[in-house]
């Protein structure tokens, strides 16, 4: 363990000065909170205010969802996604409609561990392994779905409770912090530079072009703070994993939620994990509780998101970024806390992973039908009932 | 099998203590393996501002595989 500890210090001492790269990393950040306050206005000005009505396909929840699992299966980035939609509720659309949306995104960012698990084809042992790594995950966010997703269409489960905690935070409308916030005056110059150039298109054209570009930036803003946090966060990443080594599930939880932190991407720290169990040295019980805290950790995106948002939406803004933590927060509680529904994850993906080994058709079934069957099944059965 | 019934007592006792003692220094060498195994494997994690974590050849080469079965259960 000593030896372990003291090879942790290696890449630390060898790092040198990284301070042009921290730099970019806040400038990133930067971009990526002007871009969702460009979304925000442009979305406002491109929908005049009617955004409730023009998402009104969106208002069966079902479709909200696929939006969301489709969206982030494509882009391959839920931090993405997620920040779209911050940025799109400041434009007015219904918190209501796009709790859905988050919902999707958690299920469609499981796409890419079940890529990287594929990889693992060659080898069946291996790929059973690696395969109920990555489908443990999809698993896990599909029950999640089922449990909260009801909650939310009878009860408005997370919409009470992440406005209620908004509200606390912000602070209502009539003594909102808006006259004083800080990150709206750093971001002004920025969004009004673009709001300038987007100004010279006509009518909803110009709101439209805002949206198209906030939507750009935050993909590359995302993309690019990635690739530096890789570099500069995988001496402290090792050092979380390295920690958390037979400690149990609840240091797994911790530990996969703070290496998403580091590196801000759930599919960077889950898609690491498939090859180590692919390799028999982590078991699936052991890399099932980092799954969850990565589906923690990745809700660090949409709250930095939301900071962009002042005026009166402020509260809605921080109110959807905190229904994708409490939405995640409630559901390791829920399944991970109670031991029959714990399990089930685990039975799942085993019993995949054992037929998918022995018959590979079942693995490309399990990737066609969950990121592309069930999404059309779901629009259909929106548009029947 | 063993001439067990020919030990007192106190003697199978300890004989028991013993061996629950070495099955528990068994499990602790085994988990101390585990867990360097691990540590091991962690150390060696590389992450350049290029990785990509899905490999697209890899995910061709899948579905290339899944055809193949396919067409092998065809008679």
């Amino acid at each position: 363990m000593n030896s372990n500890a003291e090879a942790l210090h290696a890449p630390q001492a060898v790092s040198g000065n990284r301070w042009p790269q921290w730099l970019a990393v806040l400038g990133l950040i930067y971009v990526l909170i002007c871009a969702v306050s460009m979304i925000g206005s442009g979305f406002k000005a491109a929908t005049g205010g009617q955004a409730q009505e023009l998402f009104s396909f969106a208002s069966n929840p079902y479709v909200g969802l696929v939006i969301g699992i489709v969206a982030t299966a494509l882009i391959q980035s839920s931090s993405t996604v997620t920040s779209l939609i911050v940025g799109m509720v400041a434009g007015g659309l219904p918190v209501g409609i796009a709790i859905p949306m988050i919902m999707g995104s958690n299920v469609g960012t499981t796409v890419t561990n079940t890529l990287v698990s594929l990889g693992h084809v060659r080898d069946k042992s291996e790929f059973r392994r690696a395969f109920s790594a990555a489908t443990v995950h999809d698993f896990f966010n599909l029950i999640a779905v089922a449990i909260f997703l009801p909650l939310e269409i009878m009860f408005g489960l997370l919409e009470k409770v992440s406005a209620w905690l908004a509200t606390l935070l912000v602070g209502a409308d009539s003594y909102s912090m808006s006259d004083m916030n800080f990150m709206k005056a750093l971001t002004k110059p920025f969004v009004n530079l673009v709001d300038g150039a987007t100004g010279m298109l006509p009518g909803a054209m110009a709101g439209a072009a805002m949206v198209v570009i906030g939507l750009v930036l935050i993909f590359v803003a995302i993309t690019y703070t990635g690739k530096l946090l890789k570099v500069l966060m995988v001496g402290k990443a090792k050092e979380v994993l390295h920690s958390a080594i037979g400690r149990g599930p609840v240091a797994g939880i911790a530990s996969g939620a703070l290496v998403t932190t580091f590196v801000q991407s759930s599919s960077t720290t889950t898609s690491l994990m498939v090859p180590l169990a692919g390799s028999g040295t982590f078991s699936l019980r052991q890399i099932y509780p980092f799954m969850l805290g990565a589906n923690i950790g990745t809700t660090v995106t949409a709250l930095l998101a939301a900071t962009a948002v002042g005026g009166a939406v402020a509260s809605s803004a921080l109110q959807i970024a905190l229904v994708h933590l409490m939405f995640n927060v409630f559901a390791v509680v829920v399944i991970f806390g109670l031991p029959f529904l714990r399990e089930l994850p685990l039975k799942g993906a085993e019993w995949l992973a054992d037929i998918a080994a022995e018959k590979k058709i079942f693995a490309a079934i399990w990737m066609l039908g969950v990121f592309i069957v069930l999404p059309l099944l779901l629009i259909a059965a929106s548009m029947v009932f | 099998m063993t001439d067990l019934e020919h030990l007192s007592t106190q003697e199978l006792k300890a004989i028991l203590d013993e061996t629950e003692q070495r099955i528990h220094e068994i499990r602790a060498e085994l988990e101390e393996r585990e867990a360097d195994t691990q540590h091991t494997l962690v150390e060696s994690i590389e992450l350049s501002p290029e990785w990509t974590p899905v490999q697209w050849g890899q995910v061709k080469a899948f579905f290339q595989l899944v055809l193949d079965e396919l067409r092998s259960k065809k008679p």
